[in-house]
């Protein structure tokens, strides 16, 4: 069986999904103890739908799961009462004195213990394990009455109650076994014991030894279920090991459970573990006092009882100190996690579960991957190993895992609590974080912005005064002296000569600086006419859709005029000779697009790195707030595309295009 | 130019914001006997009152001024192509843009001339524009013309190639607005001569040859505009 399924087993419809080492066994359990603690709740067997009590989702569950809480408590009150009223009315109950009580005492107690449980989410399974004890006890308890018919059914039934309880301590505070040597302790040895126990009632008519309850030889009401009179002395020895094994395995068991467990799980199940060694001690007493023939027989087998109703008591006190503690725990990982100086998820994580070894791995790109921080794939622990998982998911998809010492499977709720909060906060942290980037990075390039005006206008300030001003002045002073000589001459005629020259070049330069600065074509015609003209002077073939996408105001035009421009320019340097570009322009939903393509050598990205001209695009782009994307291969060619927001009625159409169209035709 | 010098002079109207330029070709314009100063405005709107006023027979006009302060010579060429489709029109502009010389033709090239404003101070050429307008022909500056064989040149495969040394001469000179008697001049060519560059230029580039000078300008500049 084992093996046979995922080791991760995912809870539909929750954004949780559990893989522990440890799970899987219960499915092995459900499926053997089905036969042999009747009425366990049938979603024991099925760990999707143990999962599922996590989740709301009816369909999976068995009548008992979907009986009303008020229903299932009138029902167990109703039991107790019955089971009270038998006891008082037979004066040999046992124990003396306290039996009515003593019954009535041990269903509340389950009763109570389970209702409380079941209305956690964190506790349901355990609560519907102590509920499911509840009408056990109430059949096994049925021994107090001198009825014959309920002392039968009650008889029948006490070799179950060791057992009952065995597994109930074992189960705290998950609501199942997990370790293969629980599932056998009560498998083969508890089941058995109960069975043997009811078979000698079957075939002997007697109890087969006096039970602290059960302390009639020959003066119990008849047994109706008797069906021979078999000499069975021998099997009672047996089913008094039995007994003893079990209660004293049980001890062990949750004694090397403590040993392992970190200080969290200790006090879940401390209490436990002190009522499971009252448990095996007065037992073993009550049994040698019997044998015996001592005097506290009675003693004994009053405190042995008394660990029956302890037994609900210390899970329920067991249960409180896990909510207890898990909502004390959880808040300050809540608070670590909030705080200023949040350190490392996993590190917190690590702290706050107690576990040294604990690492949390993300979701990777290729399904069903996980990755650690630094990128490196992580292993998901097989089922069965020493470390077991906790998958995380987030809108249907595995969004990262945390994996564990299986030591603190105990507590896999717990680290699901804990993981779900940690990658909410993580989730939280990396918005921030994106955010303050985002802000961060826009600061940065508005700053550079700015100074890309400011040094652009020192550049033409520069080029104004050393040049079109040094000329103009320079002409002034021949002017001047030529004023100041109104002789013709040859010199005279040479020097405006000289002088218009100078004008022509002079007029030339501050043509070609007002180009620059904002180009008339832009301001006349817009983006695509203006590309247009400028790419025909392009060594490399450029091809220029537009799509018609009009004008827009100045700054957009511009950004997205010079930013193609760059493109155009980083094609014809670097995309190798004979490499073709084509620039479109086209709107999208209240954008501008455009984008600027070329089929030469391309680059990797790693060339791009720190590139000026990239650096530029960006910030005019992003100064209006756009986007600007670049995608390169080595071979592949390069591609520059950018979105710029417009406002719809940025827009207008212009007559430009049609009238450029018209002249095309002739 | 100069035969039609002997008859009426051709009446100029002129349109710019700038006082100097207005005064300049005023000045240009009185020098001459085949030219006639008939008013200038500064605007749009006062030009369209001297058109309106003073039946010109050539406008000379700056690309830039008010109202519009875009291309408001180009609007201008456009709206009297349709109101008054005899009256030339020479635009002036700073730009050595094909654009702007493309557009003012986009509707018929005839009477039409896109200069340089650095003409204004090189009167030949400036009358020379302003009789060729007058008489249905079409005028691209050289600077423009040369700004698009050179963008041409640039590129990697220019159907431009095809054409010779003087083939691409002659083809400027289209491109300008000359005639092939004027091209035979300028180049120092036999009218026959020209016909045939002409001839082979057109059939290299694929151009439906236009008998009409001022549509194989547009021809022409539209294909090096390509």
């Amino acid at each position: 069986m084992r093996g046979q399924r995922d080791s991760r087993t995912r809870a539909e419809g929750d954004a949780v999904s559990i893989a522990g080492g440890q799970t899987a066994g219960e499915e092995e359990l459900g499926a053997r103890s089905s036969g042999r603690v009747p009425g366990a709740p049938r979603g024991a067997r099925n760990p999707v739908a143990a999962a599922g009590s996590l989740v709301a989702d009816p369909g999976e569950r068995s009548l008992w799961e979907r009986l009303p809480l008020p229903v299932i408590a009138v029902l167990g009150v109703f039991g107790a009462a019955i089971d009270g009223g038998l006891a008082d009315a037979n004066p040999h109950a046992q124990p003396a004195h306290f039996a009515a009580g003593f019954r009535v005492a041990v269903i509340l107690a389950l009763l109570l213990a389970g209702i409380f449980a079941r209305t956690a989410r964190l506790h349901a399974r355990m609560g519907l394990t102590l509920l499911a004890a509840v009408p056990l006890a109430t059949l096994w308890l049925l021994n107090g009455a001198m009825q014959p018919l309920p002392f039968t059914v009650g008889l029948l039934f006490v070799g179950l109650a060791p057992v009952l309880f065995s597994y109930l301590l074992l189960a705290h505070p998950s609501g199942k076994l997990r370790s293969r040597a629980e599932r056998r302790l009560i498998g083969w040895v508890g089941v058995p014991a109960a069975s043997l126990w009811a078979l000698v009632v079957l075939l002997h008519g007697k109890p087969p030894f006096q039970t602290p309850l059960v302390r009639c030889a020959h003066d119990c009401p008849a047994n109706l279920a008797a069906v021979a009179e078999l000499p069975l002395g021998a099997a009672a020895g047996v089913v008094k090991l039995a007994w003893v094994a079990l209660c004293v395995g049980t001890f062990v068991l949750l004694v090397q459970r403590l040993a392992r467990a970190n200080a969290p799980v200790r006090r879940v199940i401390g209490p436990a573990v002190v009522v499971s060694t009252g448990y095996a001690v007065f037992l073993l007493a009550y049994l040698a006092a019997e044998a015996a023939g001592w005097r506290g027989e009675s003693t004994f087998a009053s405190a042995y009882l008394a660990t029956a109703v302890l037994t609900p008591a210390a899970i329920l006190l067991g249960l409180l100190l896990e909510r207890l503690f898990m909502g004390r725990a959880l808040t300050d990982l809540l608070a670590r996690l909030a705080g200023p100086d949040a350190a490392d998820i996993e590190d917190v994580l690590a702290d706050t579960l107690d576990d040294p070894s604990l690492t949390v791995a993300y979701s990777a790109a290729a399904p069903g991957g996980f990755v650690d921080a630094d990128g490196a794939p992580v292993e998901i622990p097989p089922r069965d190993g020493s470390r077991s998982a906790v998958v995380l998911r987030r809108d249907g998809q595995d969004a990262a895992a945390v994996t564990f010492d299986s030591e603190l499977a105990e507590q896999e709720r717990y680290v699901q609590a804990a993981a779900e909060a940690a990658l909410m906060s993580m989730q939280k942290d990396r918005l921030e974080s994106d955010r303050t980037a985002s802000r961060f990075e826009l600061a940065v390039s508005r700053r550079r912005v700015q100074e890309a005006a400011v040094e652009e206008r020192r550049r033409i300030q520069r080029d104004l005064h050393d040049g079109a001003q040094q000329r103009l002045l320079a002409m002034r002073a021949a002017v001047t002296r030529l004023l100041e000589d109104p002789r013709e001459s040859p010199a005279r005629r040479d020097a405006l000569f000289a002088i218009r020259q100078e004008l022509a070049e002079t007029l030339a330069e501050v043509r070609s600086l007002a180009e620059g600065v904002y180009p008339p074509l832009l301001v006349e015609y817009g983006l695509a006419r203006a590309l247009r003209a400028r790419s025909r002077g392009a060594a490399n073939e450029i091809v220029i859709t537009d799509e018609s996408v009009g004008r827009f105001p100045t700054a957009v035009e511009g950004a997205v005029y010079f930013t193609c421009l760059e493109a155009l320019q980083n094609v014809a340097k670097h995309a190798g000779e004979g490499a073709g570009a084509r620039v479109r322009l086209w709107r999208e939903e209240g954008s501008l697009r455009f984008e600027v393509c070329d089929d030469g050598c391309g680059f990797s990205p790693a060339e791009l790195n720190g590139s000026k001209g990239l650096v530029n695009m960006r910030d005019r782009i992003g100064a209006l707030g756009g986007t600007l994307q670049v995608r390169s291969a080595t071979g592949g060619g390069t591609a520059v595309s950018g979105t710029v927001p417009v406002l719809a009625a940025a827009g207008e159409t212009e007559p430009g295009p049609a009238a450029w169209r018209v002249l095309g035709d002739v | 130019m100069s035969e039609s010098g002997r008859s009426a002079p051709v009446r100029v109207v002129i349109a710019d914001d700038s006082a100097l330029i207005r005064r300049g070709l005023e000045a240009m314009l009185g020098d001459r006997s085949d030219l006639e100063f008939a008013g200038a405005g500064c605007d749009g709107e006062e030009l369209d009152e001297l058109v309106a006023g003073a039946r010109p027979d050539v406008v000379v006009t700056d690309l830039r001024m008010p109202p519009s302060g875009g291309r408001e010579g180009i609007r201008i060429a456009t709206r009297l192509r349709r109101s008054h489709p005899q009256i030339g029109v020479v635009v002036l502009s700073q730009y050595v843009e094909p654009e702007f010389a493309i557009e003012l033709m986009s509707e018929g090239s005839s009477r039409r001339a896109y200069l340089l404003k650095d003409r204004v101070a090189d009167a030949p050429e400036l009358v020379r524009a302003i009789h060729a307008v007058h008489e249905g022909g079409s005028v691209v500056d050289p600077a423009v013309v040369e700004a698009l064989i050179e963008a041409q040149q640039r590129k990697q495969s220019s159907p431009l190639a095809a054409l010779t040394e003087r083939e691409r001469e002659v083809l400027s000179l289209i491109a300008e607005g000359a005639s092939n008697a004027s091209i035979a001049e300028s180049l120092v060519l036999t009218k026959r001569a020209v016909e045939k560059h002409v001839n082979s230029i057109f059939a290299k580039l694929g151009l439906t040859e236009a008998e009409d000078v001022s549509r194989r300008v547009k021809a022409a500049l539209l294909f090096l505009a390509g």
